[in-house]
């Protein structure tokens, strides 16, 4: 074979390897960071109140389509927040923040999570602007980093996109993710 | 070229190619630097400069004077706690809604909480007094008395002269990210 037949595969290699490589990238960037529980049986804490415990119960566990039975995470329901592979869940009337919901990783050793906190703030989220719908997205998505996925905007069927509301479960996608974490 | 010595290249060209376009779409897509620790589903977002300029209350480039302990917030069931911290700034140039000179205040979620280390940077994390911002700010819609940030795409860090934004790959906060101060003043009078 001639050096310059070679050279032309070769950029024809190059643009296909970029072309699959760059969506590849992307995918693994929808982790949010190294975090990750110890394993897939996680402590759930629903500190959910009035409907957000619904709410919180749906997006978590009962939906067909929630966390839960759509991944391969088994959330153990706990009865008191706790500090070791608990994820705690949370809501109140946190004021005028600018934000809807909010997940944090409270402790961690390494990149393993111990205790996990996701809240929704009534503030807005009872204002009358917001469905029910849209909440569950909030919950879905704030429950959702806590296991380790980041916000996704690509995708419009999937709560972890914080640029919509209308969404509130996770798709394949976070479902392939996830599955490859735990 | 022999047969092997070509498909050896080929292999080594395509993993390459691979490998770097992988890491490069991972880099597009990253947070940040630093561990983020908590992340915010933001009430506002917005595509374009124009919005986020018409969706803020204030418009500033200010520097930061002073952080103060604010108030305590609890969940409803009464077991979480979250604490507030209010950041006073001077304003150096008001671009809307703020006057040069006058002082405003910015409620966020505490960085540091007491009995534990809190990471709250969903936001861009703690100010740094003395560092200079160019903000977009909502006032308290509850009739409270400070801004907050209005979201992850409206904050950015003077440093050596540019702006840094909390999440440079956000392609509003990319049209002021490395642009020098002056022309971020000058794309948000443009966008007013």
């Amino acid at each position: 074979m001639t050096l310059r037949k070679a050279m032309l595969i070769w950029t024809l290699v190059v643009i296909a390897t970029v072309t699959l490589g760059l969506p590849m990238g992307a995918w693994a960037a929808h982790r949010w960071g190294c975090w990750k529980y110890a394993n897939y049986n996680i402590n759930w804490y629903n500190g959910g109140t009035g409907d957000y415990f619904n709410i919180y119960n749906e997006e978590a566990k009962t939906d067909s389509n929630s966390w839960s039975p759509y991944t391969d995470i088994f959330l153990n329901p706990v009865s008191a927040s706790g500090t070791t592979d608990h994820a705690n869940a949370y809501n109140g009337f946190y004021g005028s923040t600018g934000w809807l919901g909010l997940a944090e990783i409270r402790s961690a050793s390494g990149c393993t999570v111990l205790n996990g906190r996701a809240r929704l703030n009534q503030s807005y989220l009872d204002n009358g602007s917001y469905s029910r719908t849209n909440k569950k997205h909030v919950a879905c998505q704030e429950v959702g980093h806590l296991f380790g996925l980041e916000h996704n905007r690509g995708e419009t069927n999937t709560c972890m996109n914080d640029t919509i509301l209308t969404a509130p479960q996770p798709n394949a996608h976070d479902q392939s993710l996830i599955n490859s974490i735990y | 070229m022999t047969r092997k010595t070509f498909l050896t290249y080929t292999l080594i060209v395509a993993l390459g190619g691979l490998s770097v376009s992988a890491a490069l779409g991972w880099r597009r897509h990253q947070q940040p630097a630093g561990q983020a620790r908590t992340a915010a589903s933001w009430k506002h977002h917005f595509k374009d400069a124009k919005e986020l300029v018409k969706g803020s209350d204030a418009v500033v480039i200010a520097r930061a004077d002073s952080v103060a302990p604010g108030r305590v917030a609890h969940s409803e069931g009464g077991d979480d706690s979250l604490a507030f911290e209010v950041v006073n700034f001077t304003v150096v140039d008001g671009l809307k809604g703020a006057k040069d000179g006058s002082t405003v205040s910015i409620e966020r979620v505490s960085g540091t909480q007491a009995g534990a280390v809190a990471y709250f940077n969903f936001d861009g994390g703690n100010f740094e007094v003395g560092g200079t911002y160019l903000l977009f700010l909502k006032q308290q819609e509850d009739g409270g008395p400070y801004y907050y940030q209005i979201n992850d795409q409206g904050r950015f860090h003077e440093e050596g002269g540019q702006l840094r934004a909390v999440d440079p790959g956000d392609p509003v906060a990319a049209l002021f990210h490395g642009r020098p101060v002056a022309e971020g003043a000058d794309l948000v009078k443009k966008n007013k």
